[in-house]
């Protein structure tokens, strides 16, 4: 449920920007891929926001102070495993892939089509196992109606491009 | 283009898992940190591939366009405007709105390289993948 905060209508409209951010990263990564390799962009796309990101924990931190922090207790009593550090290199491998793919016949959009119904299918998948700490939740007929709207709207916007 | 077709479904599976992790990290150290680790971690690991595979020796034309060079920081700001937003908002909503942003983004960024307008095909096909991703996220 939607809080009804001042400025409701800003936060969806930062929101949808926040997506089209996303994709406009794709885009620029992939164009970086064409010029010179999908590895050497995926390099340059983590040294440039390493340093953006150092800058905006800085900024951060003036603004927010522990208040951020103090909003998430960590469940592990202090000790963060060592493990969820690795984060990083599935994101670069990410940004290996997408040099390829956008840069290939199924371009931006069918990059990304194809993404979130690889992402779907996880989902479901480790649901049902229960991976990742989730309930386990058995496959549904709704999973599949899910999965499959989103693979056939990949197929759309694969296929049905205009020509050149 | 079956290939990139599987290559780009595979991607979805290594984001789903890049997320788990980064947001059990995200619990304990914030958002703006996790983004900071994310990409430092991402960036020695790439550095260690680029020393064994090439010695770091490339031959790249000198002008390049500077939009390839933003990619850095358009995902450590969306990691901001995010951690912002998402409370506010709740995963729901906040997936949702992402998700259609990037889709809408994307064909008019696909547009723009081709020199042509998103075909109602493609309209429609964007349309049913919001759909479908709704209809996944609703059921949670």
């Amino acid at each position: 449920m939607m809080k009804p905060s001042v400025g409701a209508k800003s936060d969806i409209a930062l929101a949808f920007f926040a997506g089209a951010l996303l994709a406009t990263m794709i885009s620029s990564n992939g164009l970086l891929a064409k010029y010179t390799t999908s590895l050497y962009s995926s390099w340059v796309a983590h040294g440039l926001g390493t340093i953006a990101s150092l800058v905006f924990v800085f900024l951060g931190l003036r603004k927010d102070g522990p208040r951020e922090d103090a909003k998430r207790p960590s469940p592990h009593a202090g000790r963060t495993p060592w493990w969820y550090y690795l984060g990083g290199i599935p994101g670069a491998l990410i940004v290996i892939l997408t040099g390829i793919t956008v840069n290939s016949s199924i371009a931006l959009s069918g990059s990304i089509s194809l993404m979130l119904m690889g992402q779907i299918i996880f989902g479901v998948v480790s649901d049902s196992y229960g991976l990742f700490g989730t309930l386990k939740r058995k496959m549904t007929s709704i999973d599949l109606l899910a999965a499959g709207c989103v693979f056939a709207g990949s197929l759309l916007i694969i296929f049905t491009k205009s020509s050149l | 283009m079956i290939f990139y077709a599987l290559l780009a479904f595979f991607n979805g599976i290594v984001v789903s898992t890049g997320r788990s992790l980064n947001g059990q990290l995200s619990a304990s150290l914030g958002p703006l940190k996790t983004s900071f680790w994310n990409h430092l971690v991402g960036f020695a690991f790439i550095s260690m591939i680029l020393i064994a595979s090439t010695g770091f020796v490339m031959n790249f034309p000198a002008e390049m366009p500077f939009f390839a060079y933003a990619g850095g920081v358009f995902g450590a700001l969306f990691v901001v405007i995010s951690s912002f937003v998402f409370p506010r908002l709740g995963a729901m909503s906040s997936a949702v709105l992402v998700i259609s942003g990037e889709m809408v983004a994307s064909l008019f960024l696909d547009s723009l390289n081709t020199n042509s307008l998103p075909t109602f095909g493609q309209i429609a096909g964007g349309a049913l993948v919001l759909f479908g991703m709704f209809l996944s996220r609703k059921k949670r």
